[in-house]
């Protein structure tokens, strides 16, 4: 076949071509680290690259989410664990005012201790979180859960639990709301009878003076119920303490699945996305001896002609 | 006899002569686009007949032909144009593929997204923190400026086309004018070289045909005379003889930001239909812009809505810090209906969204016949015939706004097209975000039983019921029936009742999950200063899971992922496409080439033989001469 002098020259122009732009395309894969530059150049891979580091991100969030939930938590721990401290002083109080040979001073002292327990319940059950919400008023944030009305302390907040997206599919409570703490506690008499109310009670019977055998009685009644709902606060207290604890076990294990899930993630992004090094050098290295072996033979191949020869 | 030998000689001379200079030629015109190679043709001059038999009178040179093959210059032509196609359409899609590219993947509109329901979680932690809120709201202007900035991208590519269309256009208009004028010159040449051919020429109308190609493909019918007559299109001409036909770059008349290519005759410019203008850059970009551009814009605006109108219908059914339900959180951009300019009723067309969900990225036309409305989905022509308004097709519902229809009147309806471009945050207060739910359930300390309610749901779709907010209270009258007290509940009595059931009123819904006793109460009523409330927030960070979209199969992710998919597909299709057409095209040019083509040894050793001819003819003159000089010795 006849070959004009044009074609030959513009193929291997075209090969010259060729070969830097897989040479560019490679030095731009090895400088960015990545693999896939743009959608087109796999978009499959591309968007499951996508759709991963959607993933990641999403788990990302979601490790922040159980960070605050974890530090609710613990809050609501501490707190509760304040809650069964005073609880459980009343209860010495109470066997302690149970002994005969106390006068009525010794008791209304007790009393006097008693109130000091009452008002640091009103202030643990009236605590804030770092963002000066209440811990315990429910839905009602920045509502006083417990005020005393002077009829008795009373309860504004209400049923609602705030839940965290602790993972993809789980949702963790970080808060309780102060009636199930404090006010939901069953009373020795029938009913259910609130924590302060067992408290006040317990009070008005140690500052009672006792002189005749039905004080003595009275005494001995109001202060075996005292124990009783004081048993059953602890109970109670205890119970909800117990399922926020599991709450914070539950997030550190959602924290390990989710460093687990992180490193899968990263995996997976970087068998989409990352270059192999070792290839691409290799690539590379190869791509410039054909480049080379190409230059030279245009040169040989262009350097040939018959006008050389025409003297 | 003498005198004849000089005659042969001169002759050879001559046509040594005339080849050195056509070799000539063919070297200086080596690398001249569109250039064929010339040789001379030669003949012997007719013999003298004598009694000894025919004497040669020398050589002539009969012709200076090309070696122009008409078949695979046609196939080289066609090559290109379709090679010229590929790469336009290539080289645009390239730069929306590069739009859509973020290898880091921080700057796309992935990551927006996901900040967006990061802040929506990030508000359900602290939903009564503002800062958290505030951030929330900052991730919604940055997607909203992705999409913009997007969009905006999208329109100087729009931009571009319309300018490479214009281009396109005037260089086909100066193509068609000198291939006019050069079948009137090579005609004249032709004629006054008494039907030489002019090949020069001719090699020129061949390369202007070509670059014509390179624009647009153009169809070429070689009349008796020689003259070329071209047509493009659906058979517009463009070239028929001298007469020249101009074309021109017009807008649209369903949308003046668009050009449209039309053919002017006699004054009248009509427009040519796109689908029938391929090949070429022209052919090119036209397809980019009806096939790739359009979808972009579309699927983006598409993606847009959606999300501007499933998150608004979530947040209106939630209540913000002050305690008032959840009001827009986009702004959702409204769709365009367009009349067309050739309409002459005065009707106008109103379009609204109903249904996010079942939105396509098609764009629709409205026609009117004089008793029937057809409405056409423009991407796959599913139609729908009706005769009153309103009317809903894939979501959209169409009204007559004002004004009357005449028959023959069109409107283009484009739902999603400006979607990515007017996409807002609607909400500047963080404290309007809807984190709360607007109820909240609860059970007296009076309950003797096991009874407990759950915190509620809001039902969906918005806009929530009015009575939503009225107080409800549940009253247990026996273990297994209640009766419902509150406004707008019919207050209903001896419902019975499963533990774990859903009871709903009102709007929302409750299970109470237990063992209540007669008389036991439980209370649903407005969530009054319930800023710590997180449900809705948590629902809104749902959101990001859900399939919302295109019917209910698409996520927010999920839609976008395939656009990216869709436009990187058609990328790689075009670059694979356009690499084999561009081999075709070398193939188809060596073998043209190989024909046409020069090849400069061959020009060398050409030279070489005219050269040799030359001297040889020379050296018959030389001998002549001297046996002329022997003649006219004799007589000293």
């Amino acid at each position: 076949m006849r070959v004009s002098s044009n074609t030959s020259y513009e193929l291997s122009l075209a090969a010259l071509n060729r070969q830097q732009a897989a040479q560019v395309k490679n030095l731009e894969q090895i400088s960015s680290g990545k693999r896939i530059l743009t959608p087109a150049e796999n978009p499959s891979s591309y968007v499951q690259a996508l759709k991963v580091s959607q993933a990641d991100a999403a788990n990302t969030q979601y490790a922040a989410n159980r960070q605050s939930a974890a530090s609710s938590l613990s809050a609501l721990e501490g707190t509760l664990g304040d809650v069964t401290q005073v609880i459980q002083n009343a209860q010495e109080l109470a066997v302690y005012a149970g002994n005969g040979t106390l006068t009525d001073s010794g008791r209304a002292a007790i009393a006097t201790q008693l109130r000091g327990n009452l008002d640091e319940l009103m202030s643990l059950a009236n605590r804030t979180d770092a963002n000066g919400q209440y811990l315990f008023s429910g839905f009602q944030g920045s509502t006083k859960p417990f005020v005393d009305t002077g009829s008795g302390v009373q309860y504004f907040g209400d049923d609602g639990q705030r839940l965290v997206q602790a993972s993809d599919s789980r949702q963790l409570a970080v808060n309780e709301s102060g009636r199930e703490v404090f006010e939901r506690i069953p009373a020795a008499a029938g009913g259910y009878q609130s924590l302060f109310k067992t408290f006040s009670d317990m009070i008005g019977v140690l500052e009672a003076p006792v002189s005749t055998p039905a004080d003595k009685t009275a005494l001995a009644d109001g202060l075996s119920s005292a124990q009783a709902n004081l048993s059953n606060s602890l109970d109670s207290v205890l119970r909800v303490r117990s399922g926020v604890g599991t709450r914070m076990n539950e997030v550190d294990t959602l924290n390990d699945t989710g460093d687990d899930l992180g490193l899968q993630y990263k995996q997976q992004l970087s068998s989409l996305q990352d270059v192999d090094y070792a290839k691409a050098i290799s690539d590379l290295t190869q791509q410039q001896t054909y480049l080379q072996a190409t230059q030279q033979a245009f040169l040989k191949v262009q350097g040939l002609s018959l006008f050389d020869f025409m003297k | 006899m003498g005198s004849s030998i000089f005659g042969i000689g001169l002759s050879a001379l001559a046509a040594a002569q005339q080849g050195l200079l056509v070799a000539g030629h063919n070297v200086a015109n080596a690398s001249t686009p569109g250039y064929t190679r010339q040789t001379i043709v030669q003949s012997t001059n007719p013999a003298q007949a004598t009694g000894t038999g025919f004497y040669g009178q020398g050589v002539k040179v009969d012709t200076v032909s090309r070696a122009y093959n008409q078949f695979l210059s046609n196939q080289l032509t066609q090559a290109k144009t379709e090679s010229s196609q590929l790469d336009t359409y290539y080289a645009q899609m390239q730069q929306i593929n590069n739009l859509l590219a973020d290898p880091n993947g921080n700057l796309g509109l992935s990551p927006a997204f996901q900040n967006l329901f990061n802040g929506a979680q990030d508000v359900a932690t602290n939903p009564s923190d503002l800062s958290s809120r505030q951030s929330m709201l900052s991730s919604g202007e940055v997607l909203v400026r992705r999409f913009q900035s997007l969009d905006g991208r999208l329109d100087e590519i729009q931009d571009g086309v319309n300018t490479q269309i214009k281009n396109s256009v005037s260089l086909i208009n100066t193509y068609a004018a000198q291939i006019g004028k050069l079948n009137e010159t090579i005609a004249k040449s032709e004629n006054a070289a008494r039907g030489q051919p002019a090949n020069d020429l001719r090699d020129q109308r061949d390369e202007l045909v070509n670059q014509l190609n390179q624009e647009i493909r153009a169809n070429v019918v070689v009349q008796n005379d020689g003259s070329y007559n071209i047509f493009i299109g659906d058979g517009q001409s463009l070239v028929v003889g001298t007469q020249v036909f101009q074309l021109a770059a017009v807008a649209s008349p369903d949308d003046a930001n668009r050009l449209e290519v039309a053919h002017v005759s006699g004054g009248n410019a009509a427009v040519i239909k796109e689908s029938s203008l391929d090949g070429g850059k022209l052919g090119g970009i036209l397809q980019f812009r009806s096939e790739s551009l359009d979808a972009a814009r579309n699927g983006l605006g598409r993606l847009a809505i959606g999300l501007a109108g499933t998150f608004n219908e979530q947040h209106q059914l939630g209540q913000d810090m002050h305690g008032n339900l959840g009001g827009d959180f986009f702004t959702v951009p409204s769709p365009t209906v367009t009349p067309s300019i050739k309409n002459t009723g005065n009707a106008a067309i109103a379009a609204d969204i109903t249904g996010f969900s079942s939105l396509t990225a098609s764009d629709y036309s409205l026609r009117y016949d004089g008793a029937n409305y057809t409405l056409t989905r423009l991407d796959d022509g599913a139609t729908q015939t009706f005769t009153t308004f309103p009317q809903t097709m894939d979501g959209v519902s169409l009204t007559l706004a004002s004004g009357t229809m005449a028959a023959g009147d069109q409107f283009l309806v484009q739902p999603t097209r400006n979607g990515a471009g007017q996409i807002k945050v609607a909400i500047q207060d963080p404290s309007l975000i809807a984190a709360a739910a607007p109820i909240r359930t609860g059970a007296p300390l009076a309950n003797t039983g096991t009874g407990l309610i759950s915190a509620g749901t809001v039902n969906l779709p918005a806009p929530p019921d009015p009575n939503m907010r009225q107080p409800v209270t549940l009253i247990f009258t026996g273990t297994n029936t209640f009766d419902v007290s509150g406004t707008g509940t019919g207050n209903p009595t001896g419902i019975s009742f499963t533990p774990g059931a859903s009871i709903s009123y009102n709007g929302w819904t409750v299970q109470i999950t237990g063992q209540p006793k007669p008389g036991d109460t439980f209370t649903i009523g407005p969530n009054t200063n319930g800023v710590g409330d997180n449900r809705n927030a948590l629902l809104l960070g749902a959101l990001q899971g859900q399939n919302t979209l295109a019917g209910g199969t698409a996520s927010y992710q999920s839609a976008y992922g395939q656009i990216i998919s869709q436009i990187g597909s058609k990328t790689r299709e075009l670059e694979v496409t356009s690499e084999a057409q561009t081999n075709l095209v070398s193939q188809t040019q060596a073998y043209q080439q190989s024909e046409s083509g020069v090849n400069l040894d061959e020009e060398a050793a050409n030279l070489l033989r005219y050269q040799q001819a030359y001297q040889a003819a020379s050296k018959v003159i030389q001998t002549a001469n001297l046996m002329f000089d022997t003649l006219l010795s004799l007589g000293r």
